[in-house]
């Protein structure tokens, strides 16, 4: 028996038209990559602010809570930039100044930031609340200064920070007799 | 005899597997796009922040508010400063902060209204949820005393809880 030619199979023919297919998919694709935009990563800094009539946030009072120490944070800017800042503890006369130099534009901020740190790790050693902060900015501090200085706050590890003009921080309403 | 036939054929590239990566390039982008983008004006070079938190899933009611700085785009058109209030399908342009706490009044009823008309909203109203969340996006070259009219105004119209929009600092 001898074998016949083996006919070659004919090439497909195409029944679905791939090329023209192709072709949208690269329309699609030039569409996609012409309105692609990458944008660079959005966080969010959550503020409470009081709500009017009362004065910057204080911690529920119990009767087993220790009250939380109150630091004000006074921020006088040059040209923007923080320059001046003090520190001060509710109760006590001197604050503690934060100077900007000529050599660093953010050695006050700097230093700000080291002694938050300190207060709150020496809050923690001695199983203190952490203290409230009440951050007092001057007119024309720039807005970036002011997110820089309430992210250092958070990092040194307040959580109830306030922002507010300088003088204009309500006083809390007195207590009841 | 079967003589052997000349087969000479034109090699025809395959095009099935180049389609089907053509389509996976397409999936890639179309999941990469975003069409309903948030309301964020390129224009606003927000500060960074390394505490900045990602963000949450946006909740349904959103109230943004736009703060640009005079500048100039990048055609180099000269651009005024801005200040937009965006909720929804509501866009306000305000000259103020004034005419921004009023647009924030305004939005702050609608959101009692829709609270009021379930138990549930009602008693979450009641508890201080249920409000509109308002973001503010400023630039970072502005003076304070701006920012704090803002907040100042947000607070006025009753709303607390703001948040402030910065760049991931790593």
């Amino acid at each position: 028996m001898h074998r016949r030619g083996r006919q070659q199979t004919p090439a497909t023919e195409p029944d679905l038209p791939i090329t023209p297919m192709l072709d949208m998919s690269f329309q699609l694709m030039a569409f996609f990559i012409l309105t692609f935009r990458p944008v660079p990563t959005e966080g969010q800094l959550a503020l409470v602010l009081p709500s009017l009539g009362q004065g910057p946030p204080i911690a529920k009072i119990d009767d087993v809570t220790e009250k939380p120490d109150a630091y004000t944070v006074t921020v006088s800017p040059t040209g923007g930039i923080p320059s001046d800042i003090t520190l001060l503890k509710e109760n006590e006369l001197e604050p503690v100044t934060f100077k900007m130099t000529p050599q660093s534009q953010t050695k006050a901020m700097d230093d700000l930031y080291a002694a938050l740190a300190k207060i709150v790790k020496d809050q923690k050693a001695a199983k203190r609340p952490v203290p409230t902060l009440d951050m007092q900015f001057g007119d024309e501090v720039r807005y970036q200064f002011v997110i820089k200085m309430l992210d250092d706050a958070k990092v040194a590890g307040f959580e109830k920070i306030s922002p507010n003009l300088i003088g204009k921080t309500k006083k809390p309403a007195a207590p009841p007799p | 005899m079967s003589g052997s036939l000349n087969h000479e054929k034109a090699a025809e590239p395959n095009l099935t597997p180049m389609l089907d990566m053509v389509l996976q390039l397409v999936m890639f982008f179309m999941l990469c796009a975003n069409f309903i983008a948030e309301e964020t004006n390129a224009l606003v070079k927000l500060p960074d922040a390394s505490a900045a938190r990602p963000l949450d899933k946006t909740q349904d009611r959103t109230v943004f508010i736009n703060l640009t700085y005079p500048g100039n785009d990048k055609f180099g058109n000269p651009q005024p400063e801005t200040l937009t209030f965006n909720a929804g399908t509501r866009k306000v342009a305000c000259s103020n902060a004034s005419i921004l706490g009023d647009e924030l009044s305004t939005q702050i009823k609608l959101d009692e209204v829709r609270a009021q008309r379930t138990e549930k909203g009602k008693t979450e109203w009641a508890a201080g949820k249920g409000r509109s969340l308002v973001i503010l996006r400023a630039d970072l070259r502005h003076d304070y005393k701006k920012i704090n009219e803002i907040l100042a105004a947000a607070r006025g119209a009753g709303y607390t809880d703001i948040q402030l929009r910065a760049i991931q600092k790593k």
